[in-house]
């Protein structure tokens, strides 16, 4: 193979890749290939996706339209969205899937409704009358072409006769789904687009580097276990307990501990990140195994409590985990975003979902077989 | 189906042989043209309690590239058996409710009323004795291997266990997998 090695990150593709015409007697070059065949399958692979969400009510006046302000990014993979903010900017031309779904606080009177607009106009809606036993929600979608520089924003709109919120629940997703000519325009009579020149831009020139692959492996530096009432329990071994045994300790529950710092200086400016969670078990009240039931915690410091406000629990469930094995599970990416932005700064075991024995045990802390975390990224 | 296999950057000096274009180029475009896709629908009645969610079963799998269903049918979970972007739609007809009062359809992530990703949930209904309505749905959401999707129904009629009805293959439920992101 002959040529530079340059090749480009998805989120350096300007517009988006567009592949050459190979020529007759064309020099196959590294170039030629990153450029005309790896680009085209990491920018159809990890299309410019957001996801939005409102986490913090937000006071929606009576009979007034309210633009939403997301205050939560669970997805970016485009730079469209910095939080708090109601608007949501495409960055590049193409054919958008655009999902909403709007939540409010319980109140049965009158009407509800929400919309998706673009540049301020209406592209899609829905409404009906709120719920008569409990919150209201509604939700709308669209397919549009977009040029770059469009915002998306969402605003509902209530007449319950007085100031209304919004809740949890209430999100925003796009995705480009294919595409388009470069010089789309929003039309807002027909809320169509339409391009002037059918001809997108070339991909940039490689770049004179390759992004490089790196890993990275974190022990963990504490573990504690909690009683079902959040407390201390009065075995704070090394182990960390998750599920009922009994009605002494009630439905348990631990946190691991992490060097929340240094993985956070370690994945800073780092994309594509990935990473696995790595523990042992201990204890399971079933030779067949136990269900660990894993989650994150936000805390700086080995709390002397448990708040369930610190803990993301059961976003990853282990099943047939037996005693002395080993096991490890892949981290979500909204957990590889969380630990890069410092959201949080290690992991949890249970409460179980139910007294279940199966979800019975205890797993390794920090001790001996420490639990570990292992991330790979790219810079 | 095969995972997704992140296509290795090509250097001076690699060769162009049969094991990296099967390795670079086939295998990915192999899942971009396919993206795994599961398709399945009630072929039976089902009931919605009254004023409580009410899991959604499935008993015919239409279509299930990735494995998602783990369970016995009929099942109500969906696991994610890669890390990625997906596209779910869904679709629930209720049979002639006596009256116009709360119904829902959302979907869950992992069985867990707190983890509510899409619902439409309003006063509805109430149009005679042979009219039905209907909750569609439609979201991309973002799961981890183990995550599971779950559709719920909420019947808040108050007195009257509605039917969920076996029509135009509904109950239905699509999820895809759209990317790795």
């Amino acid at each position: 193979m002959t040529g530079t090695t340059g090749s480009q990150d998805v989120s350096d593709i300007y517009g988006y890749p567009v592949p050459d015409t190979w020529a007759a007697g064309q020099t196959i070059t590294a170039d030629a290939l990153n450029r005309n065949i790896r680009d085209s399958q990491l920018f159809l692979a990890y299309s410019p996706t957001t996801i939005v969400t409102r986490t913090a009510n937000q006071s929606i006046a009576n009979n007034t339209a309210v633009n939403i302000i997301y205050d939560t990014e669970v997805i970016d993979t485009d730079n469209m969205f910095t939080a708090p903010s109601a608007n949501v900017t495409i960055q590049r031309p193409g054919i958008y899937a655009i999902q909403h779904t709007a939540s409010f606080a319980a109140n049965a009177t009158d009407l509800r409704a929400t919309h998706i607009s673009v540049n301020g106009v209406e592209v899609a809606a829905t409404g009906g009358y709120a719920s008569t036993t409990s919150v209201t929600n509604q939700g709308c979608s669209v397919v549009l072409a977009l040029n770059a520089g469009d915002v998306i924003t969402t605003n509902v709109f209530q007449v319950s006769g007085a100031a209304l919120n919004v809740i949890a629940e209430t999100r925003l997703s796009i995705r480009l789904i294919s595409t388009a000519a470069l010089n789309l325009v929003f039309n807002p009579v027909t809320g169509g687009s339409t391009g002037s020149s059918p001809t997108p831009p070339k991909s940039k020139p490689p770049t004179t580097t390759t992004p490089t692959k790196f890993t990275a492996a974190f022990g963990a530096t504490y573990s504690r276990t909690y009683d079902g009432g959040g407390g201390t329990t009065w075995d704070d071994s090394s182990y960390a307990y998750q599920g009922k045994f009994d009605s002494n300790r009630g439905n348990t529950r631990s946190l691991i501990g992490f060097n929340f710092a240094s993985i956070e200086s370690t994945l800073a400016g780092a994309t594509r990140i990935t990473g696995t969670f790595t523990f042992k078990v201990a204890h399971a009240y079933y030779n067949s195994g136990l269900t660990a039931v894993i989650g994150s915690h936000d805390y700086a410091a080995k709390p002397s409590t448990w708040s369930s406000s610190h803990v993301y629990t059961n976003q990853i469930k282990k099943g047939s985990c037996v005693a002395g094995k080993t096991y490890t599970v892949n981290l979500t990416s909204w957990q590889c975003w969380a630990f890069q932005q410092g959201v949080i700064t290690g992991m949890a075991f249970g409460p179980g979902p139910s007294t279940s024995k199966t979800y019975y045990g205890y797993m390794y802390g920090a001790a001996s077989a420490p639990a570990s975390l292992h991330f790979t990224y790219y810079k | 189906m095969d995972g997704w296999k992140y296509p290795e950057t090509w250097k001076v000096g690699d060769k162009l042989n049969a094991e990296t274009l099967n390795g670079r180029i086939r295998d990915q475009n192999i899942v971009l043209l396919r993206r795994p896709l599961l398709v399945a629908h009630s072929s039976v009645d089902q009931s919605s309690p009254i004023n409580s969610w009410h899991p959604v079963t499935f008993n015919v799998i239409d279509t299930d590239d990735d494995g998602m269903v783990q369970e016995t049918t009929p099942t109500t979970n969906f696991y994610a058996q890669r890390p990625g972007i997906y596209q779910v739609w869904a679709n629930v007809d209720y049979r002639t409710p006596g009256g116009a009062n709360t119904y829902a359809l959302a979907l869950w992530l992992n069985g867990n009323s707190g983890l509510i990703l899409y619902r439409q949930q309003k006063r509805y209904g109430g149009f005679g004795s042979t009219i039905d309505f209907a909750h569609s749905l439609e979201g991309i959401v973002a799961l981890g291997v183990g995550d599971f999707i779950q559709l719920n129904t909420w019947n808040g009629s108050g007195v009257d266990v509605l039917t969920l009805s076996a029509l135009n293959n509904c109950p239905r439920i699509c999820i895809m997998w759209l990317g790795p992101n």
